[in-house]
């Protein structure tokens, strides 16, 4: 599975009945199209810690603004 | 190397917690009175790692909280803005505060709460996220089901207001814990799931106050 998909597992799971799961694509706009609050993205960072096996830190949430930000942020985790 | 009981009990990275617990331990006896539904004197109902989740009237809750549970180290979430003052700050990091920022996802003050409840320890909550005079409990935030959900800690949903009297004793309403993965036993519990159990706890801690009010007519 690729990070991308991985991401999209969380997402679904995270909100479920929420967003469209067929919905989110790369460009997405986590706030405008995922209707993301400061308290959906908390809850998003938790789901991806869990499943990635990495930590955030509050200074990454500035740079997440698309679901693209989200997996390169993932990706330079892992690294 | 275990944990042996002496270290939990003395524990120099506590110890000025532990010096503020003396002086909540003799405001207990004092000004405080802490019940249970029944409205029987509250016998020490959990033990190991809670989130007590509890309406917030004033800057005294804080002290009413730690009086009431004075045989726990209990560590309290306090807003960004109560810890800015330099001295201020550093004095209520030492007494077990752990500063949050309301304002943007504060995952590493979440992390560090976690962290409390995993060793064992207590994290007072004040679910509405900021001072209500009001009676009823209309509205929380759900950070404290998050944290107790990542933890694993039961959530305690506890109810005060200070006395009408000066001189009287403050009472304290010590609700039925409430475990989390009775309701939720998902690896990733999702907003719905988050949100069921908020209105849970809402529903308990106005148990409690119903129970105060009760009280308070005898």
């Amino acid at each position: 599975m690729t990070t991308y998909q991985r991401l999209e597992k969380v997402l679904n799971s995270v909100f479920e009945g929420e967003i469209d799961p067929g919905g989110i694509t790369l460009r997405s706009n986590l706030r405008d199209d995922v209707g993301m609050n400061s308290i959906g993205m908390l809850y998003m960072v938790m789901g991806l810690e869990e499943e990635f096996g990495i930590k955030f830190k509050n200074t990454d949430f500035p740079e997440l603004k698309t679901v693209a930000d989200v997996v390169a942020c993932i990706e330079a985790k892992l690294k | 190397m275990a944990k042996s009981k002496f270290t939990s009990i003395f524990n120099i990275k506590y110890l000025p917690m532990d010096y503020g617990r003396a002086h909540y331990f003799i405001y207990r006896l004092l000004k405080v009175r802490t019940l249970g539904l029944d409205g029987k004197k509250y016998r020490r109902g959990f033990s190991g790692g809670a989130v007590i989740a509890a309406n917030h009237t004033g800057f005294s809750d804080a002290v009413t909280l730690g009086g009431s549970f004075w045989y726990r180290r209990v560590f309290f979430l306090a807003s960004e803005e109560v810890m800015a003052k330099g001295f201020l700050s550093f004095m209520l990091k030492l007494m077990g505060c752990i500063k949050v920022d309301r304002n943007i996802s504060d995952i590493e003050a979440i992390r560090s709460a976690v962290s409390v409840i995993k060793n064992g320890h207590t994290l007072a909550v004040f679910p509405q996220g900021r001072i209500e005079k009001t009676e009823e409990v209309a509205d929380i935030k759900s950070g404290a089901v998050l944290i107790a959900l990542q933890s694993g800690a039961p959530i305690i949903p506890v109810y005060s207001r200070p006395p009408a009297s000066k001189f009287s004793r403050r009472t304290v309403v010590v609700g039925e814990p409430i475990c989390c993965s009775d309701y939720c036993k998902k690896k990733f519990p999702s907003v719905t799931d988050i949100n069921n159990i908020s209105s849970i706890l809402l529903e308990k801690i106005n148990e409690c106050r119903d129970a105060y009010e009760k009280g308070e007519k005898k």
